[in-house]
């Protein structure tokens, strides 16, 4: 049962796209993306300036009309809403549907059949620090094919028995007969493990950290891009003050809030993600049937509630750099 | 864990992605919509403020007329029944003074023809009586038999009359 588990603390490659490694967390925030913009432009075309809104231009204007009261609740200032509105409101619906998208059957389940070569020589390389023997023919087979790698799980098996039989006709040595068997049967499991990796075409994109410090990086970024809009340069008097020791310490504790945020924001919404996905993960390899059924519960829940987080704290930071020293 | 810089890069272009076409798909034209919308309910909203404001301002207004009319009406309606009333006062005593005056000219009329008729039945009578005594005495009467005997008869019809 274990052996379907697969958990995997960071993303995984699917392929390489100019030098750039597209990853399985990369795709699924892709599609998010696709299916957002899909659903824009979808209601863009429908749109018509009516006083009672149907089907899907209600549900677009339902969605829009409470990110707005959301948004004016915390600024209190139209003007400010409609400048934070976007930012806000992808926030959390980018954030949400990434964390929604996990649950889904099919997304952790299929899997691509990984055939590099880079793999294989990890693997093995892996192995042999172990001291384990089919490891160390895995890179003898590996040191035989040096100019043509070997790329799939038959073939690496195919090799090692090979290099088996050869040594057994180089020694009458009866003891060879049961390591070449056990050498066959480690390679077997071993080349499942190691060289034929299955790796999950679909991963939530807020399970990965690179997600995460992406929108970290850029809620930070936008909250001194607001503050400087607002306050013009005084904004940085935050950070650097010289007026008197104590508001120096405290520009510099500004200072490193900063990138604590940027920590804590990437942590945060990458830890409840992942750590969902592996709950259901464990839950779903020990009893398949109606036991995760309360966790996927938990886990639309917690999407939910992350995105909420992290788009309520990216407002009330953005609000905060809005407002001049004064008025804090 | 892995952190890529390309990765994370794709990620901000990713998400830059989707605000822009999220604000300009999304949220300015459905915000847009709500500006308008509000725009017409403002519109609507003083638009009836004005026209309830009209309405008030007729109906103070029928009031007004209407209490006007109706202190009209109550005045007519009293000079009027003034009016009657002196009419009928005046009718009254017309009427009141023509009946006297007939019934008196009636009385006057009757007491003469009463006069005249007991005249005449005074003298037919008493050649009447004359006539049955002579018949009856075989006699002939003197006047002061006559007379007494008119007077006597005479009283006797004035009663059973």
């Amino acid at each position: 049962m274990a052996a379907g588990l697969h958990i995997s603390i960071s993303a995984e490659t699917l392929l390489n796209v100019g030098g750039i490694a597209i990853t399985n967390s990369m795709l699924t925030s892709l599609v998010v993306s696709g299916l957002i913009i899909a659903f824009a432009i979808i209601v863009r075309l429908q749109l018509k300036d009516t006083n009672s809104p149907r089907g899907l231009q209600n549900f677009a204007e339902w969605i829009v009309e409470s990110l707005h009261n959301l948004v004016h609740s915390v600024t209190g200032d139209l003007k400010k809403t409609r400048l934070f509105l976007p930012f806000i409101g992808t926030f959390l619906l980018w954030i949400l549907f990434n964390n929604w998208l996990g649950l889904l059957p099919g997304v952790g389940t299929i899997r691509m059949i990984e055939n590099s070569t880079e793999v294989h020589e990890a693997a093995s390389a892996e192995k042999a620090t172990e001291g384990e023997m089919h490891s160390s023919v895995v890179g003898q087979v590996y040191a035989v094919e040096g100019e043509e790698p070997v790329s799939t799980h038959e073939e690496v098996l195919e090799l090692v028995v090979d290099e088996g039989e050869m040594h057994l006709e180089e020694s009458d040595d009866t003891h060879m007969d049961v390591m070449a068997g056990e050498v066959h049967e480690e390679l077997e499991q071993g080349a499942e493990e190691h060289h034929v990796k299955a790796v999950p075409i679909f991963r939530p994109g807020t399970a990965d950290l690179n997600t995460t410090i992406a929108l970290a990086l850029v809620s930070v970024f936008l909250t001194q891009v607001f503050g400087v809009q607002a306050l013009g340069l005084s904004y940085f008097k935050k950070y650097i003050n010289f007026s008197n020791p104590i508001m120096t310490f405290v520009g510099f504790l500004e200072t490193i809030s900063e990138f604590a945020k940027v920590i804590s924001f990437a942590f945060r919404l990458f830890g409840n993600i992942f750590a969902g996905e592996v709950l259901l993960v464990v839950i779903s390899s020990l009893v398949p049937i109606i036991a995760p059924m309360p966790f996927y519960g938990l886990e639309l829940f917690v999407g939910f509630i992350q995105a909420l987080v992290f788009a309520m704290l990216s407002l009330v930071f953005f609000n905060m750099a809005t407002q001049s020293h004064d008025e804090h | 864990m892995d952190i890529q810089l390309t990765q994370i890069l794709f990620q901000i272009i990713n998400f830059s992605v989707v605000v822009g076409a999220l604000s300009f798909l999304l949220y300015k034209p459905v915000i847009k919509i709500f500006d308008e919308r509000s725009k017409r309910i403002a519109e609507g909203e003083k638009a009836a403020a004005k026209a309830q404001k009209a309405y008030a301002d007729i109906e103070q207004k029928q009031k007004s007329v209407e209490a006007e009319l109706k202190k009209e009406r109550n005045k007519v309606i009293k000079e009027a029944q003034a009016e009657a009333t002196e009419r009928k006062e005046v009718i009254i005593a017309d009427a009141k003074a023509k009946a006297k005056a007939e019934h008196d000219e009636m009385r006057a009329q009757w007491e003469n023809e009463k006069a005249m008729l007991l005249k005449k039945a005074e003298k037919d009578m008493a050649a009447a009586v004359i006539t049955v005594a002579e018949k009856v005495i075989g006699d002939a009467l003197d006047e002061k038999k006559a007379s007494k005997l008119i007077d006597t008869e005479l009283k006797n019809i004035i009663k059973a009359l």
